[in-house]
């Protein structure tokens, strides 16, 4: 046992298995991932940023984001709704049904609920209930579907779904940070589709949300006498916040390329890996803070009164 | 100076001295936890399967709560369908192949037309001559009657010849409007007793609806 | 800085089979270690002015704001680089070879090589840690030194790992101990972890996630098995050393290292990562077999000790050492812990991550380091540490320091991770409920500096002393040669 030699095997050996674990695989697996289709509108996912935006990512690394800002949404389990989205022709077959799968209705209440289609009938039960609901409402030549709404913490706050590696396929380099100072920004651009506000935000960020610990990342502004006309992209402040009079406050360009890059961080395309029914946060959980996925525009789309997103 | 770290000539002699052994406990420790790990690994790790995120635990799981959705089947249908029938000449990734003269499908203005008229043309009763996509010119090839060939009847046919070629006016990178079964018995009504390849010419002067 | 004049004799003067005394084998170090030991105290104090900048952003997010080079996202990674690869690297380096000197009984090889190697080190760790500040980071976490400064860092380490290596072959004493098994495998751990990543990740870098994953691994495999092995090695071998007992078992000291060399390198993926679920499940099962290191050290050393605090007793060294294993427990089971029982996934994204690793950081490497540098440094200079109070309240104050940083830390990362579940809680209002704590944890970090200070009080105390007494002889020689009556003079 006392040859030096069988310390560097069992060293060599150790470093293997995890090298060969953690390094080659992951190379084999995620590192040639490829595009991916979305499901179910199967369009190409994730697509390359934009010029801009990539520029904005070296902005985001030079100037650390990630030390404060995670890039992962996590998920803890996936729930069912049961939506039902036509009544069909037989309605009293149609109430029978409802009668089985919410007991606790009364007959006009499920009446008022035919009214206004498509409604959720079902909220939060497992893949099994939803698929029996569904079931026993399609035997009444009704038509409904099972909307699929991922759980967790983060869902609701951060994402509609968690993130996976395709979200970052084409980032380099892949900042999902370790901590989250402030928020977890992989759906920013879903949240906070202004670019605006995140100008300003950058400037002064209390002005955009009160109480917040983020530092003033007033280098990436450049305060310029007004000749003439105020430039367009000149930032529009406060008068406390403002420069004194006659001069405005301009982003440069790495600000311009910063606020790119955060407005196409939108991780919320639902994909194989990560299925989500993206229409669900609008017909089941409009009281949440969800995003309302998709490419339509969220709900929650005024920033200055939505302090849990930032 | 303390004396303890000077006195002694053979510090390696000294260190490896202890020559107790290993706690039985700590072996069956070790043991029990090997097993619990792999049974841990067994139950969530999925296997090493790359699809597989938190909080799945197996592929089945992931594939089980996939979306149901008519359009989305109605898509993974056809991408079904066109690994079947058409990725042996156009490529899984729509390529195209010019070992035999396979045009691409990915940005070619044929697979996006505003209408779909001709591609259920050429995929019911084939196509043949020289042929120009996105400015390339593909000479030699010809495509067979695939869609006249696929199994069913009428009905499934241009159930499944729409499905194709929703997948491919929608993947690939292309983007155009998906195509309905009925589009399709319309168009393949009106050519149902043609039985030779279209050509190039003849396809640019049908309607593209 | 003036070479000792007392040159070691060369090693073959020795006969074979016969062993070279302790003293020539400090003496063969002092310079290299003088220089590896200054350096990692330069880098030290110079990583605490970057934690300050960064600390007091938190509490005024305005103050500076006009310099992009002092922004919290550039000064938190040049604190951390500065203390990983100024500090604990070479320190660790520091006490490394003089181990493997000591354990092998014979004198360091090649010492101007390390010199060489440690100004390297230090040229590459400014250099990156200046490019960091010029907004030239890499963006991988531990590893954000570009790849102009990876270079000489690199080097740096081939030359002394070189020399550790030669150093290590030449050994008179053949038989290893666990000590020499915990060092020579770190002395090969960290160039291939270092060129893996530098590689895959900034030269040719890889595609997509695997980034992350890759950068997740270096991480851990420097932070946990890199830092273990240096430090046990060094408790290890002062423990015993210092009560003056027989170390308890070296099966026991070799469970631990096959634990670390085979399990603890597949940590590192977090449960929230988004990668693959076989990953991150991989790496809860490895922070849970960490705990049988844990373990078998915590035996091995108790026993050692005789399992009372007794032998501690006037021996602020020890202490360190002690300290430093029961961290070394606590931060195992946390990382156990936030893997195993954090159901909601987030927990390693609180403030209680900075926790785990603080701990193992501060709690651990660094407690093991002062206490072994503590040990080294008068038998390299021959001189007695000049305020042996101060090592007592060093101790005191580095153990107030890292409990006080690291409890408060904890809480709020668990009352962080309690709050996020609520989805109606506005997050700025769940930051401000961690912030009482944040504060407390400063004032961890003041008497942190404090004991640093003490440190290199006594550090200097040694160099000082050992130069004045070299000045006098020296002065008294050429004086007495002056003033020797004329007739006396050859």
């Amino acid at each position: 046992m006392n040859f030096g030699p069988l310390i560097f095997l069992a060293a060599f050996f150790g470093l293997t298995c995890s090298w060969f674990g953690f390094v080659l695989t992951p190379q084999f697996q995620v590192g040639r991932l490829q595009q991916t289709n979305t499901i179910p509108a199967g369009a190409l996912y994730p697509v390359s940023r934009p010029g801009l935006a990539r520029q904005g990512l070296s902005v985001y690394r030079a100037n650390g984001c990630a030390y404060c800002h995670s890039q992962q949404v996590g998920q803890t389990g996936t729930t069912c709704d049961v939506v039902l989205t036509d009544p069909g022709t037989n309605q009293t077959a149609l109430l029978v049904a409802l009668r089985k799968i919410r007991p606790a209705l009364s007959e006009s209440e499920d009446k008022e609920l035919l009214a206004s289609l498509p409604k959720t009938i079902r909220q939060g039960v497992t893949k099994e209930e939803a698929d029996a609901a569904v079931k026993v409402l399609t035997s009444s030549s009704a038509k409904a579907t099972t909307w699929i709404v991922p759980v967790g913490p983060d869902i609701p706050r951060w994402g509609i779904r968690r993130t996976v590696a395709e979200d970052y396929l084409f980032d380099y380099p892949v900042m999902t940070g370790s901590q989250r100072v402030g928020p977890d920004l992989a759906n920013v651009g879903v949240r906070m589709p202004d670019a605006n506000w995140h100008l300003r935000h950058l400037y002064a960020p209390r002005s955009a949300v009160k109480d917040s610990v983020m530092p003033l990342y007033r280098f990436l502004f450049e305060k310029r006498r007004i000749e003439g006309t105020r430039s367009p992209e000149a930032l529009t402040l406060p008068p406390e916040l403002g420069p004194e009079p006659g001069y405005e406050i301009v982003p440069k360009p790495e600000a311009i390329a910063l606020v790119a890059y955060l407005m196409s961080l939108r991780a919320n395309e639902p994909l194989f890996d990560a299925p989500v029914s993206v229409a669900a946060a609008v017909t089941s959980n409009s009281d949440t803070n969800a995003p309302s996925g998709g490419t339509s525009t969220p709900t929650n789309a005024a920033p200055t009164n939505t302090p849990p997103t930032k | 100076m303390s004396a303890e770290l000077t006195h002694s000539g053979s510090d390696a002699t000294r260190a490896a001295a202890g020559r107790n052994s290993v706690p039985v406990w700590l072996v069956i420790l070790l043991f029990l936890l090997l097993y619990w790990g792999m049974v841990y690994f067994d139950e969530r790790g999925a296997w090493f399967n790359e699809q597989v995120y938190a909080p799945y635990q197996a592929l089945e799981e992931v594939v089980a709560f996939q979306p149901p959705s008519g359009e989305g089947d109605f898509l993974r249908k056809g991408q079904q369908l066109y690994h079947d029938n058409c990725a042996v000449c156009h490529m899984d990734g729509g390529t195209g192949n010019p070992a035999n003269n396979c045009p691409n499908l990915a940005g070619s203005e044929w697979v996006s037309a505003p209408g779909p008229g001709r591609l259920i043309r050429i995929v019911s009763k084939g196509a043949t001559g020289t042929i120009e996509v996105n400015g390339k010119v593909w000479s030699g090839g010809t495509m067979l009657a695939m869609g006249d060939q696929m199994a069913g009847d009428e009905s499934q046919k241009a159930e499944n010849i729409a499905a194709i070629i929703s997948y491919i006016r929608n993947t690939f990178g292309n983007k155009a409007s998906a195509v309905t079964p009925k589009q399709v018995a319309d168009v393949r009504s009106q050519i149902k007793d043609r039985n030779t390849y279209f050509s190039p010419e003849e396809l640019k002067a049908a309607p593209d609806k | 800085m003036t070479a000792p004049s007392a040159q070691p004799a060369s090693s073959t003067a020795v006969p074979a089979g016969q062993a070279v005394p302790v003293s020539e084998i400090d003496i063969s170090c002092r310079l290299p270690l003088l220089v590896l030991f200054v350096g990692a105290a330069k880098w030290l104090v110079i990583g605490w002015i970057f934690a300050l900048i960064g600390s007091v952003k938190f509490h005024s997010p305005g103050l500076l704001a006009d310099y992009a080079w002092l922004t919290y996202g550039r000064v938190h990674p040049a604190f951390t680089n500065s203390v990983i690869y100024g500090f604990c690297l070479q320190a660790g380096l520091g006490v490394l070879l003089w181990l493997i000197a000591r354990l092998g009984g014979t004198p360091l090889a090649h010492r101007w090589l390390v010199v060489v190697g440690a100004i390297f080190w230090n040229f590459g760790v400014a250099v990156g840690v200046i490019g960091i500040l010029a907004g030239d980071n890499t963006g991988f976490e531990h590893l954000e030194m570009p790849s102009y400064a990876a270079t000489p860092v690199f080097l740096g380490y081939l030359l002394i790992g070189l020399c550790g290596a030669i150093t290590f072959h030449r050994r008179r004493e053949r038989k290893l101990s666990a000590s020499h098994w915990f060092l020579f495998t770190a002395l090969f751990w960290f160039p291939w972890i270092y060129s893996t990543a530098n590689l895959l990740l900034v030269t040719f870098p890889v595609r997509g996630v695997a980034q992350a994953v890759i950068a997740w691994w270096y991480s851990d495999n420097l932070l946990v098995v890199w830092l273990s092995l240096v430090g046990l090695a060094s408790v290890f071998y002062f423990v015993p050393k210092l009560t003056g007992r027989d170390f308890r078992s070296h099966y026991l000291a070799m469970f631990a290292y096959w634990i670390l060399v085979l399990s603890a390198g597949w940590g590192g993926i977090p449960t929230s990562a988004p990668v693959p679920v076989w990953m991150p499940v991989l790496s809860t099962i490895s922070s849970v077999f960490f705990l049988l290191a844990v373990i078998a050290v915590g035996l091995n050393v108790c026993e050692s000790i005789g399992c009372s605090l007794r032998a501690v007793q006037g021996k602020p060294e020890v202490s360190f050492l002690i300290f430093a294993v029961i961290a070394f427990g606590f931060a195992g089971l946390m990382r156990a812990g936030c893997a195993m029982l954090d159901v909601n996934q987030g927990l390693n994204l609180t403030w209680f991550g900075p926790a785990m690793s603080q701990l193992n950081f501060y709690g651990f490497f660094t407690m093991a380091l002062f206490g072994a540098v503590y040990v080294i440094m008068p038998r390299l200079f021959g001189v007695e540490l000049p305020w042996p109070r101060l090592v007592r309240a060093h101790f005191w104050l580095a153990a107030a320091g890292v409990v006080l940083l690291v409890v408060p830390l904890t809480f709020a990362g668990i009352f962080e991770e309690l709050n996020l579940a609520d989805p109606q809680k506005p997050f700025t209002v769940v930051m401000h409920s961690t912030m009482a704590f944040l504060r407390v944890s400063t004032l961890g970090d003041l008497l942190l500096l404090f004991g640093h200070i003490f440190f290199l009080a006594n550090l200097s105390g040694v160099v000082l002393g050992f130069y004045r007494a070299r000045a006098a002889t020296a002065y008294a020689e050429v004086t007495a040669d002056l003033f020797k009556p004329a007739g006396a003079r050859s």
